[in-house]
Order: C-alpha cells, then sequence, then structure tokens
C-alpha cells in the first residue's frame, strides 16, 4: 500500500519583494523519517520552515509563496496548507523550534507549562508530570530540578536549547521542524541533541536545517538542498 | 551617558519648596494657637466648632479611587488587548481613547450629573449623588489614561516574545494572556498616574459626590472627596478655621497617594491568582471582556457624544457669530500653554527619568519615586497655590517685579505635568536591556550614540505619549490658571509676563451659570472648541514624532 506522507511539498517558491529566494522546492516527509534540509547562508531555509506553518506571511508581509503545501488538518486528513482554517492549532501539530529560542516572561515551569494550558486547558498540577516527563526525555532534569521557578536565562545555551525542545515535545506535534538547533553550542552539546533527535525520529518526523548536514548523518532519511 | 547627578535633586528640591511654603502657613497659624494637628483626624466636620474631622473625607477619596481604578482596569486592559493583537478594527478605539483623553474633567462632571446620577436614582440608590457616582464617572476619566498607557506597553514588548507565542500557536487572546507578566512595568506606572489622576481631580468630585463629609463604607451613600474639599475651603478667608484644614487635606492626599497604588497593586496580583485553578474559566471570561470592552466604549461615545453633540447644536444656535470670534484669544492661549508646557516638560522629564533609572543608590531612587507619587496626586489647586506663595514670598524679599503671569502659570502647570512624563519615559527605559550602556561600551560606540541610535528611537513612542498626557493636561487645567493670574479679559499674551485668558478660566465661569440653558449650551460650544485644541496637538505630535514600532512593524 502507497504511503501518504505526513507534509507535503509540492514546486513551492518564494519571493520577497520581487526577488526570488528559491523555486521548485519539493519533498515529502513520512512517519519516521528526518530530512535534512541544507544550504549557505540567507538562501531562505528558515524561511522554508516559517512557509510550512504558515507564517512567513505573518512575519514578513512582503513575501510571496508559491506551489503547493500538504499538511494534516485535525482530524489527519491530508490537506492543502491554504485550505487550513485554524492555523493556531495547525503550528501546535506542525511545531517550528527556532535556531533562538524565544522565551516567554516568567520561569522555567512557566515556559513549559503555558502550552499545556492554552491547548489542553490543563492546570499547573495537571500539567506538572508531563513536564517532569518532558523534561527526563532531554535529559534535563537533574540538572534543573530544583531549578523550575528560576528564569530560563540563566540557563547556558545548550541547556536553553535543550527545553525548547521540551517545550515542543510538550505540544504532542505530528511534525517537528528544527532551525539549527545545534547553532552556537559546543561539541558535547551537539552530539547530544543529535543522539537525541535520533532518538525521537521514530515517534515524530523531523525537519532539520543544517549547515553541517554530515553531522546528521546517521540519522536523517533525506537531504534536501537549497 | 554621563547625565549630571544633580538631576536626582530636582524632585526631592520641588518636595523641600512645596512642603516648606505649606508648612510655613500651617505653623503660622499653629503658633497662633487656633488649632491641634490631631484636631485633624477626628470624623465630625464642623469648623466653625472647631471639629475639623477630615477622617470621612480620607475614606471618602481612598474610596472613589479604588472603585474607578477597580472598574476601569479590567476595562483598559481588555480595550489594550484589543488594540495590539485584536482585528484591525479594534485599533480605531486608540482614537476614540484619544478623543476622551481630550475632554475636560469639568464637562465630565456635567455629563454626570445629567446621565449616571439620574440613572443612578432611577435605579433607587439614593439621590443619586454617591461614591458610586464620583466612581464610575473617574472610571471612565481615567480609562484612556490606563488604556493608553498599556498600549504603549503592548508596542514595545521585543519581537521574539511576540514570534514565540505564535511559533507555539496561541490564539491572539492567549498571546496576550502569556504575555501579560512582561507588561508589568506599564501596568504599575499606568495605574500610578490612572491612581493619581483619580485622587486629584476636583471637578467631578464637586459635581456628583453630594459633598456629604460622613463616614460610610456604603458607596450609595454621599461622600466628600480630599480633592473636592480642597476646592471648597480654598475659597474661604486665608485665617478662618475652614482654610486650616487644607494643610491636614494635603497630608491625608500625600499618604493616599503613597498607599493606594500599593494597594493596586496587591489586588491585580489577588485577581490573577484566583482565577489560576480554573484556566478554562479564566479564558472564558477574557474572551467576554475582550469583545464587551470595545462595546462598552462604543456605547460611552454614542452616549457621551451625543449629548455634547446636541448641546453643542444648541450652542450654535444661541451663540452669536461675534462671540465666536472673540473665542479665538483664549483658544490661542490655551494651545500656547499646552505647548509651552510641553516645551519644559518633556525635555526635563526624560532627562529625570533616565537619571532616575541610572542611579543605583536606593535612596536616592526612593525620595524620586515618592516625590513622583505624590505629585501625581495633589490637586492641582495646590500646584497654584504654590506658585502664588512663592511669588508673594518673592515679592517679600524685594523682587517686586514679579507678578502673576502666564510665565508662573506654565512652570506650574510644568510641575503638575511632570509626573506623567517621568513615569511614561520610565515605562520606556523600563523595556531596554538593563546594560544597554556597558553592551555599546563593548561594541565600541560611544554613550551619545547610543542615546542618539539606540535609546531615544526606542523612546520616540513614549515620548510622543509623555508629551501628549502633558499637554492635555495644560489644556484642561482650570484650578492653576485661576489662582496664577488669569483674567477673563486679556488680549493673547506676547511675553512671559503678561495676564493671560485661557479657555479653561471661560469654561469655570459659565459652568457657574450651568442652569441656565443659553450659558450651558455655550459652555459645551466652549468644551468642544476644547476638544478641538486637543485633536490638534494630537495631530501636531503624530506629525513631529511619527509612530514606530521598533519590534513589531504594525500595532
Amino acid at each position: 500500500m502507497k504511503r501518504v506522507p505526513l507534509l507535503q511539498v509540492e514546486g513551492l517558491s518564494l519571493s520577497i519583494e520581487g526577488r526570488i529566494l528559491w523555486a521548485g522546492v519539493s519533498f515529502a516527509l513520512n512517519q519516521g523519517e528526518l530530512l535534512a534540509l541544507t544550504g549557505p547562508s540567507g538562501v531562505g531555509k528558515s524561511s522554508l520552515l516559517a512557509c510550512l506553518t504558515g507564517l512567513q506571511p505573518e512575519w514578513v508581509p512582503a513575501s510571496k509563496v508559491t506551489g503547493e503545501i500538504w499538511v494534516p488538518d485535525a482530524k489527519g486528513r491530508r490537506t492543502p496548507l491554504a485550505q487550513i482554517q485554524d492555523l493556531f492549532s495547525l503550528r501546535r501539530r506542525i511545531h517550528l523550534v527556532s535556531q533562538q529560542p524565544g522565551w516567554l516572561p516568567g520561569s522555567l515551569f512557566d515556559n513549559l507549562y503555558m502550552p499545556r494550558r492554552f491547548h489542553f486547558g490543563e492546570t499547573r498540577d495537571q500539567a506538572r508530570d508531563k513536564i517532569v516527563t518532558a523534561l527526563i526525555r532531554v535529559g534535563l532534569w537533574e540538572a534543573v530540578c530544583d531549578r523550575l521557578e528560576e528564569s530560563v536565562l540563566r540557563f547556558s545555551g545548550g541547556q536553553q536549547q535543550r527545553v525548547s525542545i521540551a517545550r515542543a515535545l510538550l505540544l504532542e506535534p505530528q511534525v517537528l521542524l528544527l532551525d539549527e538547533p545545534t547553532s552556537g553550542l559546543d561539541e558535547e552539546s551537539r552530539n547530544w541533541i543529535y543522539s537525541l533527535l535520533g532518538d525521537l525520529r521514530s515517534q515524530i518526523p523531523m525537519v532539520v536545517v543544517s549547515h553541517q548536514p554530515e553531522e546528521l548523518e546517521g540519522i536523517q532519511t533525506q537531504l534536501v538542498g537549497l | 551617558m554621563r547625565l549630571p547627578s544633580f538631576g536626582l535633586w530636582i524632585l526631592p528640591l520641588l518636595g523641600i519648596l512645596f512642603g516648606g511654603l505649606f508648612i510655613s502657613e500651617v505653623v503660622h497659624s499653629w503658633a497662633g494657637g487656633a488649632w491641634q494637628v490631631t484636631d485633624f483626624w477626628g470624623t465630625t466636620w464642623h469648623p466653625d466648632l472647631y471639629k475639623w474631622g477630615l477622617l470621612p473625607m480620607l475614606l471618602g477619596s481612598a474610596e472613589t479611587a479604588l472603585l474607578a481604578w477597580g472598574l476601569a482596569f479590567p476595562w483598559a486592559l481588555a480595550l489594550s488587548i484589543g488594540i495590539a493583537v485584536g482585528p484591525p478594527w479594534m485599533k480605531g478605539a486608540r482614537r476614540l481613547l484619544q478623543g476622551l483623553l481630550g475632554i475636560p474633567s469639568l464637562l465630565y462632571g456635567f455629563f454626570s450629573v445629567c446621565t449616571v446620577v439620574q440613572v443612578l436614582r432611577f435605579c433607587g440608590v439614593g439621590s443619586g449623588y454617591s461614591g458610586l457616582a464620583v466612581g464610575m464617572t473617574l472610571a471612565v476619566l481615567i480609562l484612556p489614561t490606563l488604556c493608553l498607557g498599556f498600549v504603549e506597553g503592548w508596542r514595545q514588548l521585543p519581537a521574539s516574545m511576540w514570534h514565540t507565542t505564535q511559533q507555539l500557536g496561541f490564539t491572539p487572546l492567549q498571546q496576550a494572556r502569556a504575555l501579560l507578566p512582561a507588561l508589568a512595568p506599564s501596568v504599575q506606572r499606568a495605574t500610578w498616574l490612572g491612581i493619581g489622576r483619580a485622587l486629584g481631580d476636583c471637578m467631578v468630585a464637586l459635581f456628583v459626590s453630594g459633598n456629604i463629609p460622613q463616614l460610610s463604607l456604603n458607596p450609595a451613600a454621599g461622600v466628600r472627596t480630599l480633592s473636592a474639599h480642597t476646592a471648597l475651603v480654598a475659597g474661604l478667608d486665608p485665617i478662618s478655621p475652614g482654610f486650616a484644614s487644607l494643610f491636614g487635606a494635603a497630608i491625608g492626599l500625600a499618604l493616599l497617594a503613597w498607599g493606594l497604588p500599593k494597594v493596586a497593586d496587591y489586588g491585580r496580583y489577588g485577581i490573577s491568582r484566583i482565577w489560576q485553578p480554573f484556566p478554562r474559566i479564566e479564558a472564558a471570561l477574557w474572551r467576554g471582556l475582550f469583545w464587551l470592552a470595545p462595546c462598552g466604549l462604543t456605547l460611552l461615545w454614542l452616549t457621551v457624544g451625543g449629548y455634547v453633540g446636541a448641546q453643542f447644536v444648541e450652542g450654535l444656535r444661541v451663540t452669536a457669530f461675534a462671540q465666536w470670534v472673540s473665542w479665538w484669544v483664549p483658544f490661542c492661549t490655551s494651545l500656547l500653554l499646552a505647548l509651552a508646557t510641553v516645551g519644559i516638560v518633556l525635555p526635563l522629564g526624560t532627562w529625570l527619568a533616565v537619571r532616575i533609572s541610572l542611579t543605583s543608590s536606593w535612596s536616592w531612587r526612593w525620595w524620586n519615586e515618592t516625590m513622583l507619587r505624590f505629585m501625581a496626586s495633589i490637586p492641582s489647586l495646590w500646584i497654584g497655590i504654590a506658585g502664588l506663595l512663592s511669588v508673594i514670598a518673592l515679592q517679600q524679599i524685594g523682587y517686586t517685579s514679579i507678578q502673576l503671569c502666564i510665565g508662573v502659570a506654565v512652570l506650574c502647570l510644568s510641575v503638575a505635568a511632570l509626573p506623567a512624563m517621568v513615569y511614561t519615559v520610565q515605562a520606556g527605559l523600563a523595556q531596554l536591556p538593563r546594560e544597554w550602556q556597558k553592551t555599546g561600551a563593548r561594541l565600541g560606540y560611544s554613550p551619545t550614540w547610543m542615546w542618539w541610535h539606540v535609546v531615544l528611537p526606542h523612546l520616540a513612542p513614549f515620548l510622543r505619549h509623555g508629551a501628549l498626557l502633558a499637554a492635555i493636561r495644560a489644556l484642561e487645567d482650570t484650578a492653576i490658571g485661576l489662582v496664577t493670574g488669569a483674567v477673563a479679559f486679556a488680549s493673547f499674551p506676547l511675553s512671559w509676563h503678561d495676564r493671560f485668558s485661557p479657555l479653561s478660566f471661560h469654561l469655570f465661569f459659565l459652568a457657574d451659570q450651568y442652569r441656565n440653558p443659553q450659558e450651558r449650551a455655550q459652555l459645551f460650544v466652549m468644551g468642544c472648541l476644547w476638544i478641538g485644541a486637543t485633536w490638534i496637538l494630537l495631530g501636531l505630535c503624530r506629525s513631529i514624532a511619527p509612530g514606530r514600532n521598533l519590534n513589531r512593524g504594525t500595532v
């Protein structure tokens, strides 16, 4: 039986104020896959990820996106992105993790609790166990168990990146889009993140932007160059 | 940037000057043996029998200011969220609020007598003249101050925060709820200003409180506030027992100005914690408020605008053309007063705010913050009286050429408008990274370069908002003009030592004749001219410092 891809892009092009950044990009992402997206700086890799969640026109109103993007709707049916009414829920299902993690005001716990509260209507007590589980999954629980009420900005770059992945996991996404998740990290942290992505790949398919695709060898299943 | 440290002395010095003037008056009359300090803290107001109980008025001021804040705060917050993240048509609410900001409190008082008091009477709330009527009217009066302060706070949140909430798939309302804690500095500053405005306003309280000095916690009962009391006794003979209570009232208002914002802060935290275990109920309340707030504002505008408009048409009918022409002098004088006040307050307030934020000494910061809070709440009549006493004192020590004139009025108006400017700039500075100076130095930029290219562009919308508040305070103020040399038929002032004739002065005397329908209609024509002057200033503000949001591009 032919597998239906979770996320599919066909002939996608992006231009900003008449300048074409890329054109004719096509790929499909299936369950259990990790797609590495590579290309020189400034080519528009992050913009491609923003296009997949419908954020690009909001962030850069002058941008023009053509082509087809197929995403799963709330009931899991394959639907063109343009026909998705509830983009807020889509951004939970196909979640983008930025290169520089952005933080909400409040503590580490608040940052992890907000997505549970707004998408699943949970109270702090109801969300606590899931937050602990997510932190254990990203290997951070030991380091932060007694620092949950501290600001995230007090943690190191590698720890912040892991917190942002934990926050993404708490959204229970169907697809994860990671924009250079190891940017600015030391080798040990990079290796740790790559092994984490390798573990997660079987449950959540991923698109990962990277300048060094060779580092993803062994866990990537596709490579797309821009 | 190295700003001279004597900036920190300005506010405490103003405090010493004001305090010194009042204390010398107090000691002078106290030494005569007419009263004891303890006489002021009873519950009975009967100055002829030497009973000056100010406690009922203290309670009246606290009750009405907190009631106004409690009613206006959720409304202002919901409106500010609508303006920041709501659909494009909600952005129009900002213009409506700026329009409300320009309506003088005298007109609010009138409007309240004709509508709020009647509705309360109809609903069986006694005669309608009550603390509740004052609170409701003051809520409308402080709504623009609160809401526009919040809106500036939303505008200046970092783009990364907005992007994060979008990435997490939050709806606009959820975005606002998630980012609300980051708005705390703006909420706090706007609350201080709003409560200060509610405490210090004389006109609304004079018109609708009933002016009954009685000790009651029932909001349906008549009250007298300290500010209304000040206006009532200021006209008495300066050596009379009633006039002496002015100084007790000053101490009472200072205490309230210092304490009430704290109470409001605790109230805000308390309200936010009540709903924490019930996220779905809280979300439903937010949604309800989000949609109801602009409807309430529109309804308010239709009622206020309809009433004022009907009176305006009547006023046009009964006003002769020659009278219209004669009003152009007061109109231009009021504009001149506002522009001159902004000219002083804008650089001075910005400098003070930056200087206070840069100091590491908590004692200096405490002194300055306390003085600001006090100055934000003292009725402008007192500032006018301080100006008057200063001129008299200068004349007594030999400077006989110094007279009451437009220069004294502008200085007093600047003192009255200074807290709004400083608070607004402080809210902007609070959103800059604390280490902006060090970062600039590390990158090799001079402090001056950082100031002109980083700090000032960031502060531009705050400066514009602060200048607008200062201009409106100057336009609206009646009491300072009354005691610093306004006269009925002065020509347009061409130098600082000329007498002057502002719109507020004419409005005040027309208000005295409000039972006459013709005079009342003319009052509203003049009120509309006043609002027109505000809108001209708004336009000037926009063209001089166009709104530029550095973080989001569009709000």
